[in-house]
């Protein structure tokens, strides 16, 4: 699959006029942004009413923020930093409620056990998902800001305040975490679907 | 993780998939390299490892794997149509609260709109087409209002002028209006196939007074000929059983809209409002005479 990217040179054109106050090139930026901002934040925080209302405040602070904007460095680096420091405190705060976590334990009961086959795509990316969430948070967002949105480390790097060296650091145990967790979790349903076929 | 890679691990790692027999540094390499980020050296080297040991192949295949499935969820290529217009709703739903938010607080600290922006930029999005027909009754009631308007321009006008479908003679009784200073009213009527004075932008013609109603409609009204409005105005004069003389498809969307419905004129300029609610008014005054 290849990973979408935005073109940048877009972004920073609309960045500019919004700032030169075009309120549509805002407007576009929004539409453009939300959704993966939004994935992003649910993976992060694990809810989607408050990845929502992180979505929200992100962009209020770059309306905000309008003028002091530069295009020295990419509009989605700028906007996922703040996204992120968003999410770190709120991470920080006991946790509201966890609907997408259920959502996806209610979705992988609906997959079921007991398949003769090793184990579905679509079972194993809920797995993946849910072991994400239980990644510790720098390693999450780096991994997840590198492999899945596809930035750069270099990015990522300006998005967690931090340098390429302990991204690339980050990312490696975050998957490697997820390889082991996902290695473990495949083979207790092998052996319970053994067990149920017995 | 499928099974043929799982094996592969487990043939390399001789049953222990969990703990690769590589070090760290090399481990860390191979995510890299997935992420693309590698020097060229050393990803070439890698690759040439790749192709010769099994074992860092079978690793390596794990960690994409992973990533994979991470896309995925990021970027789902199967996701459904439901579950592709919901999240569509909740977009839009945090961009028109996130405009609410925006709005409010330009309101309380006094901020201005940034220049090149317009009110219409920030205000609810009206749909003017939609309703149009469950605006009859006020297109019916404003119709009558512009014909009996125009019934009583045609009675101060020349003889020539055509005459509205409301002869002088209905208005005969009770009110009597005074041919040299009827209502104080500008001296205008739509054009007709009788009228002999240039055609506005509008498509009205202007009969005489320095502010006569073609000038207050041609400022109030500046857009364009509506389509709208000319498919609805044989309908709309069918409706009523009147003789419109006021071609409404020389009026905007926009402008029927607003003549229609008064909640939505905050939405819009305030000297096009000005201007509208001196004509409606002048329009009421008539109907109430």
């Amino acid at each position: 699959m290849v990973v979408e990217r935005k073109d940048p040179d877009l972004d920073i054109a609309l960045m500019l006029a919004f700032r030169d106050g075009d309120e549509a090139a805002f407007d576009r930026l929004f539409l453009r942004w939300a959704g993966p901002l939004l994935r992003y934040l649910e993976r992060m925080l694990g809810d989607e009413a408050v990845a929502e209302e992180l979505v929200q405040e992100t962009f209020f602070r770059v309306h905000r923020a309008r003028e002091g904007y530069e295009s020295r460095a990419r509009f989605s680096t700028w906007l996922y930093r703040i996204a992120t420091n968003l999410a770190i405190n709120e991470l920080k705060r006991p946790r509201r409620r966890h609907v997408h976590q259920e959502e996806e334990k209610a979705d992988l009961r609906a997959v079921g056990l007991g398949v003769e086959e090793v184990v579905d795509s679509r079972r194993l990316g809920v797995e993946v998902g849910q072991e994400l969430e239980r990644l510790p948070e720098r390693q999450r967002m780096a991994l997840w800001l590198s492999a899945a949105e596809g930035h750069s480390y270099a990015e990522v790097a300006l998005i967690l305040e931090t340098t390429e060296k302990s991204v690339k650091a980050l990312v490696h145990r975050g998957r490697a975490a997820l390889v082991s967790r996902m290695g473990n979790c495949t083979d207790s349903m092998a052996s319970v679907s053994r067990r149920g076929t017995a | 993780m499928t099974k043929k890679t799982r094996d592969a691990t487990r043939d390399a790692t001789r049953g222990d998939w969990k703990k690769p027999a590589l070090d760290s540094s090399e481990d860390e390499d191979l995510s890299a390299l997935l992420d693309g980020e590698l020097s060229p050296e050393r990803a070439e080297q890698l690759r040439r490892r790749l192709a010769e040991e099994p074992e860092l192949a079978a690793r390596c295949a794990e960690l994409g794997e992973v990533s994979g499935h991470l896309r995925n969820l990021a970027h789902p290529a199967d996701r459904s149509e439901s579950e592709t217009q919901r999240q569509g709703a909740r977009v839009e739903g945090m961009h028109a609260a996130l405009r609410q938010r925006i709005a409010a607080e330009q309101a309380a600290t006094g901020i201005e709109p940034p220049a090149g922006t317009s009110s219409r930029a920030s205000a609810p999005v009206i749909p003017l087409r939609a309703p149009w027909r469950g605006l009859a009754p006020a297109v019916a009631a404003l119709a009558a209002g512009l014909a009996l308007y125009l019934s009583l321009g045609d009675f101060r006008s020349d003889d020539s002028a055509p005459t509205g479908n409301l002869a002088e003679s209905d208005f005969s009784e009770g009110v009597t209006p005074d041919p040299e200073n009827p209502l104080e009213l500008p001296r205008w009527t739509a054009e007709t196939e009788a009228g002999d004075g240039a055609r506005s932008e509008n498509g009205l013609v202007e009969t005489s007074g320095p502010e006569s109603a073609p000038q207050l409609i041609a400022e109030a009204f500046p857009t364009g000929p509506s389509e709208m409005a000319r498919e609805n105005q044989d309908r709309l004069a069918a409706d009523l059983d009147v003789d419109l003389k006021v071609d409404l498809s020389v009026i905007g969307d926009e402008e029927l809209a607003i003549a229609f419905e008064f909640d939505v004129l905050a939405d819009f300029d305030v000297i096009e409002n000005l201007e509208l609610l001196e004509l409606l008014d002048e329009l009421d005054t008539l109907e109430r005479i």
